[in-house]
């Protein structure tokens, strides 16, 4: 499943998960919004998306990734628009038969997310905010 | 033809507009539309560093725009 959504993501929504009887592994990955950047204090994070290009690019990275690890489930769900500090802006949960594949799928795709993936932040601080990944704040 | 080009992020913030439309000839490239885009808005000459989406996909300057392609200008991303 791959989702992009303006609501809180709940982890305890995802937890009750039917096991596939093949996966020896199963791994959830949380992106959590930290209250610093930078040497800036953040007070909460703003996410804007082209969501059409957002889920084309996010299911090319997943169809990659399920066929590269043989990964047994993948789900991305993003969140956009205000995220305040210590809440989840990205979660993924992958399973495969071993674990490696599980890890090393989880790494593939966060770090793809952040190079192709039209989707941006901006930060807002005690005194004013910023763009993150301009070559001021980069990402 | 005329194409619409999208603007996100902190383009559109300090464009003050998500789209604009604009008028070409055929077998126009996206540098030459770049170069256009440079002297309808500004500011945009400002920007220094973007990627350009055609339909949803990454494309080189030297793509031919074509009649109906949705172009868009995609800041540095920053997502996750």
């Amino acid at each position: 499943m791959i989702k992009i959504t303006n609501d809180e993501i709940i982890l305890d929504d995802y937890l009750n998960l039917k096991i596939n009887p093949n996966s020896g592994s199963l791994l959830y990955f949380l992106g959590t919004t930290r209250n610093n950047n930078l040497g800036k204090k953040v007070k909460y994070l703003e996410y804007e998306t082209f969501k059409e290009m957002a889920i084309a690019k996010l299911d090319e990275i997943s169809k990659y990734a399920v066929s590269k690890w043989k990964l047994n489930q993948l789900d991305i769900i993003h969140r956009i628009g205000r995220v305040n500090i210590a809440e989840t802006s990205l979660l993924i949960i992958v399973s495969s038969p071993h674990r490696k594949e599980s890890f090393l799928a989880i790494e593939y795709i966060v770090d793809e997310l952040k190079k192709i993936v039209p989707i941006w932040k901006k930060e807002f601080y005690t005194d004013g905010s910023a763009w993150i990944g301009t070559s001021d704040n980069p990402n | 033809m005329n194409v619409i080009v999208k603007f996100f992020g902190q383009h559109k913030e300090e464009l003050n507009k998500s789209e604009i439309e604009i008028e070409l000839k055929d077998s126009v490239t996206l540098d030459n539309l770049i170069q256009i885009l440079k002297n309808k808005e500004p500011k945009f000459a400002k920007f220094d560093s973007y990627a350009i989406a055609v339909n949803l996909n990454y494309e080189n300057l030297n793509y031919t725009i074509e009649d109906g392609d949705e172009i868009a200008i995609i800041p540095p991303v920053s997502g996750g």
